[in-house]
């Protein structure tokens, strides 16, 4: 079963083709970067095929392998490898921190794989005009790094601060927990230098024009929408060697201070900071607080992790987290958002924390911060007395031995002084410095994919979690995915709130074929299930069989990348699998995939 | 069934399957990262750039041969043994997993040797292992000669066991400091002996080049020579021995005799007031925590369990493993011994503790792919050199050495200095 599109679509040659085809190519590439930066040893070409949801595309933990892999040093070593793959008719696709199944081919022994490790230089931090220009391999966390020791920050995508920030940039969607004050990755890309598909080096921008990178479009039509659109053309149109990157003011320090070992470290909060875990009583009180918090612009960081993905994050293992899920307090944590709000002085500080007082208390709700004062000592109790309203006084009783056990370790582990803000600091970290992300996705059932999520209003996003969360539950039931109680809906507001998002992640077994199998099916199910309950295009919806479904309810979008593709790319030279295909047509094995989940529909109430 | 034990490759391949390739073991834990030029945790991965060279790749390179994918050829052997078996990745992962990373490089050694041999520079360490009771093939010597030369105080019924090692008691270089490290200890009311000829080696480059027979051998050896000492504790000058003593020798031999590192000694007598250090050294030091002494000496705690899951899909073990995460290795002592040395000023180098970056000592790289262990030495010396300090102390006599050469390499703008030296300086009556 597959989801993206079609296997082994490319040119059929024989073996002793592909192998005379290949030495000629590693000839090539030798002479385009050298002989240390060229690899076609099958166990190192495995490590490239070796992608994070390649099951959804190959039923396996492996891609299809490339027939090499290089690492070229510059922008011009990168037009000579485009070039000599043009010349030799194999594709390429160029990672970065290369995490995820679309940085692969579906076909095998077709794809020259640019790694661009090498590029990896911040160019400039232009901390006047808050801008920054970056090489491919800058990871978020490198430039958040750098940028706050300017008193600047950047936007780092859910896939945490390791991952390339020009990848999500130029080429990738790019949801973060600073959506609400710093945008979406789409929003801050300015200028960008581009192979393109031929190898031609373009640099478009501003900077192309003026030599200053401030601006992303023109002259003249934008080509930034064209390149990557909504989505990202996932390496499908070319190669990026350079971005310049927006970036916003950072009201803290330039290091933040911390204490302790892996796997708890302790950070402090900066004085004038806040961490909140913020509870109202359902649904439509998340609405309203998503609304108001956006539109009060008190918040850097403003998010919800469902209950389990908290419980992940917070457990140093996964007996800890499970123990942690088990309490009924945690485990019916339903009804919250987090944020962290970064003031300048301590009487911005007290405004914000009055103002979200006062907006949670107007929804019956309350929170627990970082903030040890008598309001907020109050306003924990309203938290409590919402939590109670959902798990009864006896779901109340219940919960203590379980909370007891956490203060007793918490004690252990950060010294009793630092208890009352401990959990907060890992909040704090978790949003700010994006690298805990990946301890409550993978670690509990060893991976996971998602659903849903596209970009919408935030009570559509809050919809579209309803959705999800019906439809999971058949998978849950089955046995085939984590029981997060069908909830585990991830995501944020953008912009102040303009738009959100709210991501159905389901957890599995990757080594079980079961799980793999059925996580599929989940996810065409939701698939299918977004289109008829308006829920918007999912955040899944990479490749061909996705975009033939969507696309037809979605103003035809996936015309308009054909065509983009075939003006840009006539040779099909950058391999566009993930991307979009203008000769597809779905066969039996990729349909199966839609017959199957359509057989057995989750029933559905709003 | 789920061990802590000296597992078989294809028992360590359940957690291996769960690597997403997120990458995180190329960076220390995200949230510790002080500044981007010193972002990056895996030495490997900084010189040779290719996936393949991280913790991340060699994991699916393993799992690549296990599932018979592909082989062991000339270049996956120059990749596997072309990482310092340093246990930064395994660190970084651990973070966010419970993935054994750093067990899997070990006995993905294991199996490309039993496939194609050693290296030639490893050829080379287990012929002196078998000639001269050493892994250093550059001193024809046998240990046993060597450590007898030395003269080192032999003493019956003494509690402390000062365990010398080659890299001491073959490297004139380090003989002085040697000295002044037992007189430290004397000074500071302890009885001590050494084993003199009697002391074998420990085994660790045969553990490193993957000869688990070897090193199932040595360290048995060891150990009975320690038990038989009779000594309360053996007191560890290399830091190299003390990982092995601490962490590897007990999973494969019963070693009763507590393992303590000098600097901890040192720590205990400074605490104790029996050792006092009076003069003042007026230099700023970064201290290097040597992989061997920071997070590759923690203990595996013994453990068999089952793995199961609840909730679904959440996979427990049961009971709960102990899982290895480098906080257990000795950091504290070495920083509170320079904090008592009057004058003497601690910077800290951004990568520190359990996610120090490698001084190019570790993993037998020098023997097989020496230019490579210079560039890993020479990118530490680089971060220590950005703190301003003076001086650059380390407590491992590889360590010491290499890092040297890298200093020197660079213009010397860094000395690289022992704290035992540094320590003997301070305190009156110690010959410096
Ligand atoms: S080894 Fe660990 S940190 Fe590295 S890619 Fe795999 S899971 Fe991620
Ligand atoms: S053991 Fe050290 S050198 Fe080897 S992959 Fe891990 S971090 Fe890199």
């Amino acid at each position: 079963m597959t989801f993206v599109g079609e296997q082994g679509r490319g040119p059929q040659r024989s073996p002793e083709q592909t192998e005379r085809l290949r030495l000629e190519l590693v000839e090539a590439l030798v002479k385009d970067v050298g002989a240390d930066w060229v690899y076609d040893d099958p166990a190192v070409l495995d490590t490239y095929a070796w992608q994070y949801v390649a099951e959804a595309a190959t039923g396996s933990q492996y891609m299809p392998r490339p027939l090499a892999v290089v690492l070229p040093a510059d922008t011009h070593e990168v037009s000579a490898v485009v070039r000599t793959c043009n010349r030799l008719g194999v594709q390429y696709k160029a990672m970065s921190t290369g995490f995820g199944m679309w940085n692969a081919s579906m076909t095998p022994d077709n794809l020259v794989q640019i790694d661009l490790r090498r590029l990896d230089r911040i160019v400039e931090i232009d901390s006047q005009n808050m801008i920054a220009v970056i090489e491919p391999y800058v990871t978020g966390n490198q430039l958040q790094t750098e940028a706050m020791k300017v008193g600047l920050n950047t936007h780092i995508a859910g896939c945490g601060a390791q991952c390339s920030s020009l990848a999500s940039a130029t080429s990738m969607m790019g949801q973060g927990w600073d959506g609400v004050s710093m945008g979406f990755s789409n929003r801050n890309l300015l200028g960008f230098e581009w192979v393109m598909p031929d190898g031609e080096i373009v640099r478009v921008g501003s900077f192309d024009a003026s030599g200053a990178d401030f601006l992303g479009d023109g002259p003249g039509f934008s080509v930034r929408g064209i390149v990557r659109g909504f989505a990202g053309a996932l390496g499908g149109l070319g190669v990026f060697t350079r971005a310049a990157i927006k970036l916003y003011p950072w009201e803290g320090p330039s290091k933040l201070e911390m204490t302790g070992t892996s796997p708890s470290y302790d950070v402090r909060i900066p004085e004038h900071h806040t961490a909140a875990v913020i509870v109202v009583n359902d649904w439509d009180g998340m609405a309203e607080l998503g609304y108001a918090l956006g539109e009060a612009g008190i918040t850097t960081y403003l998010g919800r992790n469902a209950p389990s993905l908290m419980a992940g994050v917070l457990g140093s293992d996964n007996h800890e987290g499970a123990e942690l899920y088990r309490i009924p307090m945690m485990h019916e944590l339903y009804y919250s958002l987090m944020c962290v709000m970064t003031a300048r002085s301590a009487e911005e500080a007290a405004w914000q924390r009055r103002v979200l007082r006062k907006i949670v208390a107007d929804l019956g709700g309350g929170c627990l911060t970082s903030d040890l004062s008598l309001a907020a000592a109050w306003s924990f109790a309203g938290a409590l007395r919402a939590i109670t309203r959902r798990v009864g006084v006896v779901g109340m009783a219940r919960s203590i031995p379980g909370m007891l056990r956490m203060l007793a370790r918490d004690v252990r582990r950060y010294g009793i002084r630092r208890v009352p803000t401990a959990m907060q600091g890992l909040l704090y970290q978790s949003l700010v410095r994006s690298g805990m992300n990946m301890r409550g996705v993978f670690r509990f059932a060893g991976t996971f994919w998602t659903a849903m999520g596209s970009l919408v209003s935030w009570d559509n996003a809050i919809r579209g979690a309803k959705v999800g969360a019906q439809v999971k539950k058949k998978y849950i039931d089955r046995g085939l995915i984590v029981d997060d109680g069908g909830d585990n809906a991830w995501g944020g507001l953008y912009e102040g709130g303009a738009y959100a998002h709210l991501e159905e992640l389901a957890l599995y077994d990757p080594r079980d074929p079961t799980c793999r199998e059925g996580v599929l099916e989940y996810i065409v199910e939701t698939n299918l299930a977004c289109i008829e309950h308006h829920c918007g295009d999912s955040l899944n919806a990479v490749g061909p069989l996705n975009h033939a479904l969507f696309s037809p309810v979605c103003m035809d979008y996936d015309r308009y990348t054909q065509r983009i593709k075939k003006e840009f790319d006539p040779a099909n030279a950058a391999d566009a699998s993930m991307y979009t295909d203008p000769d597809f047509a779905p066969t039996g094995n990729a349909a199966s995939a839609f017959a199957r989940a359509n057989a057995d529909r989750a029933p559905i109430r709003i | 069934m789920l061990s802590n034990d000296f597992q078989a490759l294809d028992e360590l391949r359940p957690l291996a399957e769960k690597c997403p390739r997120c990458s995180l073991c190329k960076f220390p834990p995200l949230v510790r990262v002080e500044d981007a030029a010193s972002s990056g945790v895996c030495p490997s991965y900084e010189e040779f750039k290719v996936h393949a060279s991280s913790g991340g790749g060699l994991l699916v390179m393993a799992l690549s041969l296990l599932d018979g994918r592909s082989e062991v050829t000339e270049t996956f052997r120059r990749l596997v043994y072309g990482c310092h078996a340093c246990g930064a990745c395994d660190v970084s992962c651990k973070f966010s997993s419970d993935i054994e990373v750093q067990e899997t490089l070990l006995h993905l050694r294991a199996r490309v040797l039993s496939e194609r041999g050693p290296l030639p520079g490893h050829a080379a360490v287990l012929d002196a292992i078998a000639r001269f009771g050493h892994p250093l093939p550059a001193k024809p010597t046998p240990l046993g000669e060597a450590l007898t030369a030395l003269d080192l105080p032999r003493r019956r019924g003494a509690p402390v066991l000062v365990w010398v090692g080659p890299h001491f008691a073959l490297d004139p270089d380090r003989h002085a400091t040697l000295r002044r490290s037992i007189a430290l200890l004397e000074r500071g009311g302890l009885r001590v002996t050494t084993l003199g000829a009697d002391e074998p080696y420990v085994g660790r480059a045969a553990l490193e080049i993957g000869d688990r027979h070897l090193f199932r051998r040595l360290a048995i050896d060891a150990a009975r020579a320690i038990d038989a000492s009779g000594a309360e504790r053996v007191v560890c000058l290399s830091a190299e021995d003390y990982a092995t003593l601490r962490a590897d020798v007990p999973r494969v031999a019963s070693l009763r005799t507590r393992v303590e590192h000098v600097v901890e000694a040192y720590d205990a007598l400074l605490a104790a007031g029996r050792l006092v250090a009076g003069r003042r050294v007026e230099r700023s030091v970064t201290w290097h925590d040597s992989s061997y002494l920071g997070r590759l000496s923690e203990p595996y705690l013994a453990w068999r369990g089952v793995v199961r899951k609840v909730s679904g899909q959440i996979e427990v073990h049961d009971p709960p493993r102990p899982v290895r995460r480098g906080g257990g290795g000795c950091y504290e002592p070495p920083r509170r011994v320079l904090a008592r040395i009057p004058g003497l000023r601690l910077v800290e180098m951004p990568r520190r503790r359990e996610y120090a970056f490698d001084s190019g000592e570790s993993g037998q790289v020098e023997a097989a792919l020496p230019d490579f262990a210079s560039a890993t030495a020479s990118r530490r010396v680089a971060e220590a050199e950005r703190t301003g300090a003076d001086l650059l102390a380390t407590e491992c006599p590889q360590g010491h050495r290499v890092l040297t050469t890298a200093a020197a390499d660079r213009g010397g703008r860094i000395t690289v200095t022992s704290l035992t030296d540094r320590l003997g300086e301070s305190v009156e009556g110690v010959a410096s």
